[in-house]
């Protein structure tokens, strides 16, 4: 759960409260990470699948956060930029950044014009999501203005994702990953702002 | 089932995989349908079907509940049904919004009158583009124009890339229910199909493994498909963008990664706002799948760099439902299936019977205007009148009442049967009615004990409704004054 901290206002700390037993009750991880840029790193080496040393990134995510990349770097967590989607398919993390994410239901908006950045989200097996408190809006009604926003200057791809992929078909019975990601954390942090 | 001939290795795999069963229950395939009384025989003798249908039934309406807790279901559905009233209103005017906001973002519209015209636009444009294998998720407009089936016909492999969808592809059945369709099987079913399938023991208790075995053939699907088709939830019509809402990312991977991307989707699922998506998402899963939201809610607004994308919409009998007072509001169907999740028939018969295509009460409406009057005569025939959909729906609409104004005009286009003709007729004559009930109390003596018929014994015309139940006697005393 999260620890609230002097950086963020109370009504921040209780939506970010409410975002994290949201996504938690569907199977996803949401934290709020204090500190800056190193601390957001090793947050994310922490959630690295054991013995891997490869991240994956979109090319427009890369270009926001060179510094944490370094950062992940020194930890021994190198960046990839997925030039196409068979780079990507089913390696074991991938790392992206939301637009917005949602109080009322856990979702983080991605927002991922191109197929090969796109591509992050939808086949690696552990998927981190970076974002800033200051962009946890309430409720849904308030993502819907940002939408506009989004698809206001021509072509557009943009996603709540709200939990690890899963299905109930068979017998509604829940089976998670079923087209990956099967392990899904969103990390708070101010150090993106 | 054809298959076209490929050098690559991978779609090799993929397409020995799915060949539908031989003793298929009549598909999207092309084999016949078998008739409502045949598929009433064997579904009421199926035990497993209605055990799988009660369990399903019973865990759904108590974890709807403890998603409908979070909001206010009444004041949600009437905001959502007045921007569906709204929407099917104006729908002429929210269409070319939409259209003309699509276009702008780079995508190609056609519009489809009919079924045969949407198959023909999409097999159009699979030949255009060489296409030999197509990934799609779950779209019931492709399964109400029989798209599938199209595509085979032109040599062009599709795969339901919808879990569910593929286990009742791989069946060579229809889905049984709109949101959810192979509820009607067991997980032992499932391992059997797989096993059977992918040529390999896969677990029949398992579901995880086989969930998992399903991913690995799917995956190469997606990678290797010429095109993607998906359906759509709502198009939004300020922005011309396309609502999509999944929970195994197969949409997302089917409208991503092959390089031709087509949308299928009726003329009734425009809204006219994002805010009006909004309250549609609030409700959707909550009403299907007891979620409070899906894990992926997609908004495409244009093709992605580098590839196409197409949407075809389609009217299908829609425009001719809306110029019917009675039937409008069933446009504003949001496609969610609760009706089905609480039918008492449905439970005992599942969707195969209780419907066709589209199951469940919202099938029972909409049949007719997208399948003609004989799709129809016998599944409407199964509801009870119990009310029980227009409590769940979302949108509110008048279910029952729309049923009988359906099974109204079942009367009226395909008459009655003989015995409920003459019964009728009986009825509507009072001065007829009171002299048969007067010989009848005589008449009735020898087969009568304690106040009700004898099970069993021979009862001209009522023989069938005797056999198995005693009906109460006529009463010996008329309680009712000229």
């Amino acid at each position: 759960m999260t620890s609230s901290t002097p950086a963020f206002d109370a009504s921040v700390s209780d939506r970010i409260a409410m975002f994290s037993q949201k996504l938690g009750s569907v199977g996803g991880v949401a934290v709020e990470v204090a500190g800056g840029t190193d601390a957001l790193a090793a947050a994310i080496v922490e959630r690295n699948p054991s013995g891997n040393t490869v991240v994956w990134i979109a090319h427009e995510t890369a270009g926001r956060i060179p510094a944490l990349l370094d950062a992940l770097k020194r930890r021994g967590l190198e960046a990839r930029i997925a030039a196409s989607p068979a780079d990507v398919r089913d390696q074991a993390l991938g790392l992206t950044i939301a637009r917005a994410t949602i109080a009322e239901t856990g979702s983080s908006l991605l927002v991922e014009p191109t197929v090969e950045g796109r591509s992050v989200s939808m086949v690696t097996e552990t998927l981190i999501v970076l974002a800033d408190p200051s962009e946890l809006v309430p409720s849904l009604m308030e993502a819907a203005p940002i939408l506009r926003e989004v698809s206001a200057n021509g072509a557009s791809y943009a996603t709540f994702v709200t939990g690890p992929s899963r299905t109930a078909d068979i017998e509604r019975t829940l089976a998670v990953g079923v087209q990956r990601p099967g392990v899904f954390h969103v990390l708070f942090s101010a150090a993106l702002r | 089932m054809a298959l076209p001939a490929t050098s690559n290795p991978a779609h090799s795999r993929v397409h020995d995989t799915i060949h539908p069963a031989a003793d298929s229950a009549g598909g999207d395939h092309g084999e016949p349908e078998r008739s409502f009384e045949e598929r009433l025989a064997v579904a009421v003798s199926d035990a497993q079907l209605s055990r799988n249908l009660t369990n399903f039934q019973t865990g759904w309406r108590a974890s709807r509940e403890t998603a409908m807790e979070e909001i206010e279901f009444q004041t949600m559905r009437e905001r959502m049904k007045a921007a569906k009233t709204d929407a099917i209103d104006n729908i002429e005017h929210y269409l070319d919004q939409f259209i003309r906001q699509m276009e702008r973002a780079g995508t190609t519209v056609h519009l489809a009158p009919d079924a045969d015209a949407a198959c023909a636009i999409i097999a159009r444009i699979a030949e255009e583009k060489g296409v030999r294998l197509v990934a799609k998720s779950k779209s019931m407009v492709s399964e109400e124009i029989e798209l599938n089936h199209r595509l085979h016909e032109d040599g062009v492999e599709v795969v339901e890339t919808d879990l569910g969808e593929w286990i009742v592809q791989l069946r060579g059945e229809r889905p049984s229910h709109m949101v959810m369709p192979a509820i009607h099987l067991a997980r032992q079913q499932v391992g059997d199909i797989f096993t059977k399938t992918m040529g390999r023991e896969i677990s029949r208790e398992d579901v995880g493994e086989q969930v998992h075995a399903a991913r690995d053939v799917l995956r190469d699907v997606f990678f290797n498909a010429g095109m993607g088709i998906t359906g759509a939830n709502a198009l939004i019509a300020e922005a011309g963008t396309v609502m999509m809402v999944t929970n195994e990312g197969n949409g997302r991977l089917t409208s991503s990664l092959p390089p031709v991307h087509v949308i299928l989707a009726g003329i009734e699922k425009l809204v006219p706002t994002y805010e009006d998506a909004m309250t549609q998402v609030r409700l959707l899963a909550r009403s299907a799948t007891a979620q409070r939201q899906t894990v992926y809610t997609t908004f495409i607004h244009g093709p992605s760099p580098g590839h196409e994308q197409h949407i075809v919409l389609v009217d299908n009998g829609r425009r001719a439902m809306r110029d019917r007072d009675e039937f409008r509001e069933a446009l504003h169907c949001i496609r969610c299936a609760a009706c089905a999740n609480v039918c008492p028939p449905y439970r005992e018969v599942g969707g195969h019977v209780f419907g066709h295509i589209y199951t469940g009460a919202i099938g029972l409406v909409v049949t007719p205007f997208l399948h003609g009057i004989d799709a129809v005569a016998g599944p409407q025939s199964l509801c009870l009148s119990c009310n029980a959909c227009e409590m769940v729906c979302p949108v509110e609409i008048p279910l029952p009442r729309q049923i009988l104004d359906v099974r109204k005009m079942v009367v009226e286009q395909k008459g009655l049967k003989r015995e409920k003709a003459v019964a009728m007729s009986v009825y509507s004559h009072p001065e007829v009615m009171k002299l048969l009930l007067k010989i009848g109390r005589h008449a009735q003596r020898p087969l009568t004990h304690g106040g009700r018929l004898v099970r069993g014994k021979h009862i001209p015309i009522l023989n069938k409704q005797t056999r198995w139940r005693s009906l109460p006697a006529i009463a010996p005393a008329r309680k009712r004054q000229p």
